[in-house]
């Protein structure tokens, strides 16, 4: 350990598919469920491995991606400038809805407020425009109206039916 | 083969509802019965209020079993009518929009019977808001 005090602590973290993450403690610390286990463990030596029985590999490389970026936007006081806007729209261009999917539900396990409110905010904006048999798709949700039934409600709301984007 | 598709708890479900905006809301009730009894819930257009109005959209949806037209309130205490006619052009879908009346505590739920509407009070439903003011009827 340098006396300055500068060495940088890491955390390890072992996913479901038994990959070891080494993340830097503030970036780690984001993780709610991380910073507890730490509060509740005290005495928790260095290299303790923390697993994450609840998220594979993939979408906790992409949350270790997205907290790394925050933390730096927020120790830069960059925070709410349009440079994270752009870093946040770059993040998800590419993703696709399941991949959103399973980012949310990493997100909500680990418990990190920003990120699961960003995911949230950035999932009703992918879905606001779009039909309804799109977002039955997306939630994976049955139809279980008979056609009369869909029909009676589609009638009442016809004008939310209006200037809706093609899936 | 396709990977099976992943399903949303129903909390985060309704999170992501409560960020959409009234129009998206009203046509996701076809999306089947338990999203159009979730959506239909007065408990959720209150919580989509508050949640909405942080980022200024000031207005909610509350439906009349009688004359199915839709109310459109606002929750926040301090509103004035500048923030009425703001709200007005952004609830596109009605042709009129009117303020019926300031409610308080007290009068929380009008008749109007000449136009055929009752005006219910979600306040007295919504455990901890009591600064509900006014209540806008657009149809």
């Amino acid at each position: 350990m340098s006396k300055l005090g500068q060495a940088k602590r890491i955390i390890f973290l072992k996913t479901a598919d038994g990959q070891l993450f080494e993340v830097d403690e503030p970036v780690a610390m984001e993780f709610e469920i991380v910073k507890s286990f730490f509060d509740e463990n005290e005495d928790a030596a260095d290299d303790t491995v923390v697993p994450l029985p609840n998220v594979s590999a993939e979408p906790l490389a992409g949350i270790i991606e997205f907290c790394k970026a925050h933390v730096e936007f927020r120790a830069n006081g960059a925070a709410g400038k349009d440079e994270v806007k752009k870093f946040n729209a770059e993040y998800i261009k590419e993703k696709s809805n399941e991949q959103l999917k399973e980012l949310i539900l990493a997100a909500n396990y680990l418990n990190i407020k920003e990120m699961l409110d960003f995911l949230t905010e950035t999932i009703a904006n992918r879905l606001k425009n779009k039909s309804v048999e799109y977002v039955r798709a997306f939630f994976g949700i049955e139809n279980d109206f008979t056609p009369q039934e869909e029909e009676a409600v589609r009638k009442e709301y016809e004008w939310a039916f209006e200037g809706v984007d093609e899936d | 083969m396709q990977a099976p598709s992943l399903y949303l708890p129903d909390d985060l479900v309704r999170d992501i509802l409560l960020r959409l905006p009234v129009k998206s809301l009203l046509r996701f009730k076809c999306v089947s019965k338990s999203s159009l009894s979730l959506i239909s819930n007065h408990k959720l257009a209150i919580t989509h209020l508050n949640k909405t109005s942080k980022r200024s959209r000031r207005y909610g949806v509350i439906e009349s079993k009688h004359s199915h037209r839709i109310s459109v309130y606002s929750l926040d205490g301090s509103g004035s009518s500048g923030d009425l006619s703001s709200m007005i052009v952004e609830a596109n879908g009605f042709s009129q929009a009117k303020i019926l009346v300031r409610l308080d505590k007290d009068r929380s739920v009008m008749k109007n019977n000449r136009s055929g509407f009752v005006i219910w009070n979600p306040a007295t439903r919504a455990q901890d808001d009591s600064t509900l003011e006014f209540l806008v009827l657009f149809f």
